[in-house]
């Protein structure tokens, strides 16, 4: 199949599955709750509304190639970093360390993906970034928990910046056989995370009884872990033929890059928890933030973009 | 009223404030404040021209202030009076008590706007683009027999109740 063919396939089965999902959510409402509002029913609609929209900025951003999909992941980080450090304590003295991460750090790491220069992307924020904004912050002259606040803006600028851009940088792997197919790589990394999400709420609101880890997450549940995980990992083989892996490596990828969202998910959740919040915004209605939809992708997307270099570009 | 870190807060407009940004404005001895400045003062922001420091034969501020509230209007006032640079809130300038008693019928609506400091704190050039996060208050109004010093402190308290808890 054409790359062209197998993405609109595959976004049309997306589509086809949100239609289906959209209609029972309706459905739901109508028949049990009409009028009055219904916590759970309302908030799964306003995921299903938000999931129409993200997909359809998805399928954009593919269309428009490598440009729109650095562009997305780009704008994905930004206000990914704005909702981690609006909700961090930094203090005045880190103002010229934040100005240099919006707007040197950020654009300038985007770039390295667009023209293709892996050796300053894979260094630039744990190398110079880490090296410069603790500089740029005792500039500052403030020593009050010094140590804390510049490790706390590192720590976003990795989560949001360093480990989101290696989903765009995917773009990039020259893998043989594989010319102008990556983003699908890329959909299949999307696919197989999101899906994982979603498939551990419905399997932990359906069967879950034994919670995982209430101080952390009151809402995760091991039938939820367990069923969310083995959904996503039997998508993702199911998903081979768009990849240049064989079924059997498919699944094993999908269930390591599953793993992985779902603690990044329970990373985040530890910070959010600590700084006494339940969301890291209110940009995408029914999800919360960015941040939000986007933690279980930071940390799967590194390991998923090293697997796939190692083993699969020469 | 309202605070936040770095520039001074909203309800009423705060002596320092609107007396920075606006008499060097309107003065010919400032004229480096040209026509951008003056059109964002007036057509944007639509701010209250006063005096900082009023000689005799000026206008009292608390007069324009006044005026702009029997007009209709309403205001947004910076009560700490300057830029806060540290945590927690400065004692209030005693404006809005003066214009309470001049217009006792006004209502102060207390506003907390958190992060707006980290956004744009004294001499910084650029504003870090975080999100801010702003808190309403039940509005107050100058009881009969309330002195300047019980309504400023009553103010600053509904104030700093907005604050969020760290």
């Amino acid at each position: 199949m054409e790359p062209q063919d197998s993405l609109l396939t595959i976004l049309g089965a997306v589509f086809a599955v949100l239609a289906v999902a959209s209609l029972i959510g309706a459905l739901l409402k109508r028949r049990i709750s009409p009028r009055a509002p219904h916590g759970t029913l309302d908030n799964l609609n306003a995921r299903l509304m938000a999931w129409w929209v993200m997909i359809a900025l998805l399928a954009l951003a593919f269309w428009a190639g490598k440009p729109g999909v650095v562009g997305l992941f780009a704008f994905v980080s930004f206000q990914c970093l704005r909702e981690y450090i609006s909700l961090t304590h930094t203090r005045r003295g880190d103002h010229r360390a934040l100005c240099w991460c919006f707007f040197f750090f950020l654009p300038l790491q985007y770039y390295l993906v667009a023209v293709d220069w892996y050796g300053v992307f894979s260094i630039l924020i744990p190398v110079y970034a880490f090296l410069l904004l603790p500089i740029s912050a005792s500039l500052g002259r403030d020593t009050t928990h010094f140590l804390e606040r510049a490790a706390k803006v590192q720590w976003g600028l990795m989560i949001c910046v360093y480990c989101v851009s290696h989903v765009p940088a995917l773009m990039t792997l020259a893998i043989p056989g594989y010319d102008g197919r990556n983003v699908l790589l890329i959909l299949f990394l999307v696919l197989v995370v999101q899906s994982s999400d979603v498939f551990q709420y419905l399997w932990g609101k359906l069967l879950g009884r034994h919670k995982l880890a209430p101080a952390i997450s009151p809402s995760k549940t091991v039938e939820g872990l367990v069923g969310g995980v083995l959904s996503s990992t039997a998508l993702g083989a199911g998903l081979w033929w768009i990849t240049p892996f064989n079924p059997w490596q498919a699944a094993l990828i999908a269930l390591l890059t599953s793993v992985l969202g779902f603690f990044g998910g329970f990373v985040l959740s530890a910070i959010k928890r600590d700084r006494g919040i339940k969301d890291w915004g209110s940009l995408i209605e029914g999800h919360g933030g960015m941040l939000d939809r986007v933690d279980s992708l930071s940390f799967s997307a590194p390991v998923f973009f090293h697997v796939v270099r190692y083993w699969w570009t020469p | 009223m309202g605070r936040y870190k770095g520039l001074p807060e909203p309800v009423g407009a705060t002596e320092e404030r609107i007396g920075v940004l606006l008499v060097n404005l309107g003065t010919p001895e400032a004229p480096t404040y040209g026509a951008v400045r003056r059109y964002l003062a007036q057509r944007v922001f639509r701010a209250v021209l006063i005096e900082r420091t009023p000689r005799p034969h000026q206008p009292n501020p608390v007069d324009c202030l006044a005026e702009a509230l029997a007009a209709g209007e309403s205001l947004i006032l910076f009560p700490e009076g300057t830029r806060n640079l540290d945590d927690g809130l400065l004692p209030f300038k005693s404006g809005i008590f003066h214009l309470a008693k001049r217009q006792p019928q006004a209502e102060f609506v207390p506003v907390w706007i958190e992060n707006l400091g980290r956004v744009m704190p004294k001499g910084a050039l650029l504003p870090a683009p975080l999100l801010c996060t702003l808190s309403f208050g039940p509005p107050l109004r100058l009881a009969p027999e309330e002195t300047k010093t019980q309504f400023l402190a009553r103010a600053n308290a509904a104030l700093l109740a907005l604050a969020p808890a760290d």
